[in-house]
């Protein structure tokens, strides 16, 4: 069963007068334990794609199952619990809480959740991102790689069936962020399914599959082998 | 679980900005201070009224002539109350005692020593109807009240006045140049304000009003009622006994007063209970001045960690979660400026009883708890429009914002 199935999703804003679609009849899968990148450009509709994807936001037509459940029309109270326990966000700027130490921000969603153990749970979490020697500290005293780091922690934590990373590497410097796709495709390697939306070539090229939206729609669907073939064909 | 984080969260947010939160406290922490305060001095001062009233004896019935008038006009005091009168009210079956008296302002001497006080002529009943105790020597005897014997019981202040610290028993004082023998000074009872029975000079009825001052009828008549009997149905016969011997007719109007103290007391303690909670309506508001403050940094505080909320919201927080977070927080603010408040308040009193001794401010054991859950009632009141303001952010927009 795919982690992800949409079906025709569109998006209408209406602004004033006029109608913008952001999102126009967008219809894909993803596979457990599938890493894939997703790349346009700005205004191609990718932001709103991953609001939808990571149920802040609801689709204004089409259907959405995640684990094979339709979220499309579900209550907002229901929508926050799934985003509590199927999906794990990581953020361009990281959106760790000020004033809590890493162990405590891990926690966050285990308590919203209303989860047991959630301190060795957490550690636990930790302990996967390499950042169990960081556990008391506030996010900061932390590096940018670090920060980021225990985002995914965070996302890890309720073990998720899917974690939405938007941008990730757009605050870090390219070694930090080489660190950090490494520690994405370590975890992937771990069964962890991700969808990473992102600008960076560098990035895509992390991921066996790449999305390109371009206008609201997807145009373009390939594994990377496919390109690496294509660009070798080409040569 | 979620609840301890969440109050920890709230305490953590509001010492991150001390300043501020100590500032919006500060609101709740004067509201609440001085409703404890204002309560705990207004209920001493009540106390001690009604408790001078009470030492006077609340079984007391006091009758004093009514006022002549002509046409509308006040023309003195009617003269028609009598020795008479007073025997006669002693028949009363309700009536324990009688004290007829006369009353006057008179220059009273001791050698080089001067003053004007208040002679009161009496009998020896009155000491016992008004509870005035003798402090020292004695009060004058049945025998000398009847023999007109020129003798004198002073109020303590009366004593102070002339004697200094002399002993003024068995010495001769004047009053009006009439020579009189101290036999005792009676127990300080304290100023009543509209009058002071330690300021007084006590003669005998008769010497008072024939020799002294030449009085023909009587100024005041004390008299007691018996324990259990009712005040009110007494004060009734008192009347109606009064009205036949002063022969009044039907329709025509009292020629006297009567005044019972327990009436007295319930009109003072209204008097006194009406200042205390115009105070502590002053202070309300001040509590109220207080909660808009707490209202107006929550919501500053909503939008300033609006990116906190979205977050809190994907990470799976529904709307109620985020309105408890924030409703505690405003709880904490106004518990905190409560407690401080109410610990600020008793401070207070206990200095009000250090600095005046006029009377003591009391510290009513309720206010406490009740102070205490009127600065809950504040933060939740005051907090409920933040919280549900941020409970209701749009996650997206809550995570794009700067």
């Amino acid at each position: 069963m795919s982690i992800i199935a949409t079906e025709n999703i569109a998006k209408i804003y209406n602004m004033g007068e006029t109608e913008v679609r952001a999102l126009d009849g967008v219809t894909f899968r993803i596979e457990p334990g599938e890493m894939t990148a997703m790349i346009g450009a700005s205004g191609s509709g990718k932001t709103t794609l991953l609001s939808i994807l990571g149920c802040l936001d609801r689709s204004s037509s089409g259907h959405y199952f995640l684990d094979g459940r339709d979220v499309s029309n579900l209550h907002k109270d229901d929508l926050a619990r799934v985003r509590n326990r199927q999906i794990g966000f990581v953020f361009q700027n990281f959106n760790l809480l000020p004033r809590m130490t890493a162990l405590e921000n891990v926690e966050v969603p285990l308590l919203y959740g209303g989860w047991s153990n959630a301190k060795d749970r957490s550690f636990e979490a930790l302990k996967r991102v390499g950042l169990a020697n960081r556990a008391k500290h506030e996010p900061n005293q932390l590096s940018g790689g670090q920060r980021q780091r225990l985002a995914l922690a965070r996302a890890l934590v309720t073990e998720p069936s899917i974690i939405l990373a938007d941008e990730p590497t757009g605050n870090l410097d390219s070694r930090t962020s080489e660190e950090i796709l490494d520690l994405f495709a370590e975890l992937n390697a771990t069964g962890v399914t991700l969808l990473v939306v992102t600008h960076e070539h560098m990035v895509a090229e992390k991921c066996r599959r790449t999305l390109q939206l371009r206008d609201g729609r997807i145009v373009s669907d390939s594994r990377n082998g496919d390109r690496q073939k294509m660009e070798a064909e080409a040569d | 679980m979620l609840f301890w984080t969440t109050v920890k969260v709230a305490f953590r947010s509001l010492t991150a900005n001390k300043l501020r939160s100590i500032l919006t406290a500060v609101g709740v922490i004067i509201g609440v201070a001085s409703v404890i305060a204002v309560s705990g001095v207004g209920a001493g001062a009540q106390i001690a009224i009604t408790g001078d009233i009470k030492s006077m004896g609340t079984n007391l019935l006091l009758i004093r002539p009514g006022q002549r008038d002509y046409r509308g006009i006040s023309a003195g005091t009617r003269q028609t109350m009598t020795l008479k009168d007073a025997e006669e009210l002693l028949k009363l079956p309700m009536v324990e005692m009688v004290a007829p008296e006369v009353v006057s302002p008179a220059q009273v001497k001791y050698m080089n020593n001067n003053t004007r006080t208040t002679v009161s002529g009496t009998v020896v009943t009155y000491f016992a109807v008004r509870s005035q105790e003798i402090g020292l020597g004695r009060s004058f005897t049945e025998g000398e009240v009847n023999s007109l014997a020129r003798v004198a019981v002073l109020g303590p202040q009366t004593a102070e006045r002339l004697f200094g610290a002399e002993d003024p028993l068995g010495k001769s004082i004047k009053i009006n140049g009439v020579s009189f023998r101290v036999v005792g000074v009676t127990k300080p009872k304290g100023d009543m304000g509209f009058f002071n029975p330690d300021d007084e000079v006590f003669i005998p009825l008769l010497v008072a009003m024939r020799q002294l001052f030449g009085f023909t009828s009587l100024h005041w008549i004390n008299c007691t009622i018996y324990d259990g009997a009712d005040i009110h149905e007494a004060e009734k016969a008192v009347v109606a006994l009064l009205r036949k011997c002063h022969r009044l007719q039907e329709g025509e109007d009292n020629d006297f007063f009567v005044r019972n103290m327990s009436d007295a007391i319930d009109t003072l303690s209204s008097v006194t209970g009406a200042v205390t909670l115009l105070l502590m309506t002053v202070a309300g508001i001040s509590l109220i001045v207080g909660g808009i403050g707490i209202m107006n940094i929550m919501l500053v505080s909503v939008t300033e960690r609006t990116r906190e909320i979205g977050v809190r919201k994907a990470l799976g927080a529904r709307d109620r979660d985020i309105m408890r977070q924030f409703l505690l927080e405003a709880l904490a603010l106004s518990l905190t400026g409560g407690l401080i408040g109410i610990a600020f308040g008793l401070s207070v009193i206990v200095g009000f009883n250090q600095f005046f001794t006029q009377f003591h401010a009391v510290t009513d054991p309720a206010s406490v708890p009740l102070a205490f859950s009127v600065s809950a009632a504040v933060g939740v009141f005051f907090g409920w429009y933040p919280a549900s303001k941020a409970s209701r952010l749009d996650p997206i927009e809550a995570l794009r914002y700067e």
